[in-house]
């Protein structure tokens, strides 16, 4: 973390979404894999597999990783598009809106899996 | 005796340009002109805009070398950026027909000629010249053989445009992403065993927009009129960005 400050801020995104995307992916092949080998294969054994501390907190990694990635992959999409370059005066209202909008999203999904997970 | 000269064949092209002269016209519009080119050989784009100027003196495009050196002709060739000079007539008609544009992103100065200065403004941040700091040497500064090898696929570069306005991350933001051209050369100089300013060079691309704003969507490598590849170029800097010791 002390050398991630130390970064710039391009370098530093780039490293923060791109772990983010790792992770996402490692918990989902996790989660495949479960499924695929058939130790989930009904209700009571997807509910057991959430009752477990460990598999608590990979799956809250898992939406902070979400939210983050999203945060910043949105970002860089919005400072593309909604821009007053593209969107003349209505470009920084737009940009606001947008950002809320996600940050609301995220809040909510994040909400919902806290409450489902505990 | 004299023998008879053959008559070549000619056969008819539509070329439909863009026109646009900001003291005159109140919006850019679109020129069909028709132009009866040989058929036992291939012509270049650009001798087929000479062609179409022979009819339409007013027309307006910049050319100088007339063979891929200078990098003053690109423009958008049916679709695609590229150099007049050195695209057969042959690849780039289609059905006949043949659709020039200026190179899009860029301000038109007239008809097919484009203000370059922000590509230019662009590549004088990466400051596309050797920089020394240690004393200088009694002889030249010497490169080895394979030194000089880094530099092949960089130096050639002969910033026709053709890539930074093919590179959608340079549309949105043409003043804070330097675009495939400026980053090449950058990339150029950080390669070059002779440079000593590596880190500032570096330091100087770290926020989110100077070489982040690259999402590897390789216009710039598909449309290089001189077969160069900015985007191994940006993933190279990237790269070193990430993994060097600060
Ligand atoms: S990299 Fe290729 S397309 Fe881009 S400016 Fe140089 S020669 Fe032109
Ligand atoms: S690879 Fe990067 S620089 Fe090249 S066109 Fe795509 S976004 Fe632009
Ligand atoms: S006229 Fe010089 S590159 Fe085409």
């Amino acid at each position: 973390m002390t050398a991630m400050s130390k970064l710039g801020t391009g370098t530093r995104d780039f490293l923060i979404v791109r772990i983010c995307a790792l992770l996402m992916l490692l918990y989902s092949l996790y989660l495949l894999g479960y499924l695929i080998t058939g130790e989930i294969n009904n209700f009571a054994k997807w509910n057991s597999f959430f009752e477990s501390s460990l598999n608590k907190v990979l799956s809250l990694i898992f939406f902070a990783a979400f939210a983050v990635h999203t945060w910043f992959g949105t970002w860089a999409i919005a400072s593309d598009y909604l821009t007053p370059k593209i969107m003349g005066n209505f470009g920084s209202f737009a940009y606001i809106i947008f950002r809320v909008l996600v940050a609301a999203v995220i809040a909510l999904v994040l909400t919902w899996a806290i409450l489902i997970i505990f | 005796m004299s023998q008879a000269i053959p008559v070549a064949q000619l056969k008819s092209v539509t070329m439909s340009i863009y026109r646009y002269d900001p003291t005159l016209d109140e919006k850019p519009y679109m020129q069909d002109i028709v132009i009866e080119v040989p058929t036992d050989k291939d012509i270049m784009v650009l001798d087929a805009l000479h062609l179409a100027k022979d009819q339409e003196p007013s027309l307006s495009y910049r050319r100088s070398c007339r063979e891929g050196v200078c990098g003053s002709d690109g423009m958008n060739i049916n679709g695609k950026n590229g150099l007049a000079c050195v695209t057969p007539l042959s690849e780039a008609v289609k059905r006949n027909k043949l659709t020039l544009r200026p190179m899009p992103g860029l301000p038109v100065v007239r008809d097919l000629i484009v203000d370059m200065k922000q590509f230019y403004d662009q590549l004088e941040k990466v400051k596309p010249y050797l920089i020394t700091k240690s004393d200088n040497p009694e002889t030249e500064r010497t490169q080895s053989p394979e030194e000089r090898e880094e530099l092949d696929g960089l130096y050639e570069c002969i910033l026709c445009g053709c890539c930074s306005t093919s590179c959608p991350s340079f549309w949105w933001n043409p003043d804070k992403f330097l675009g495939p051209a400026a980053l090449l050369q950058s990339w150029r100089f950080i390669a070059d065993s002779r440079d000593e300013a590596t880190e500032e060079r570096l330091d100087a691309l770290e926020d989110s927009f100077s070489l982040y704003r690259c999402h590897g969507i390789m216009n710039c490598v598909s449309v290089c009129p001189k077969g160069l590849n900015p985007t191994e170029a940006i993933s190279n800097i990237r790269n070193k960005l990430i993994t060097r010791e600060k």
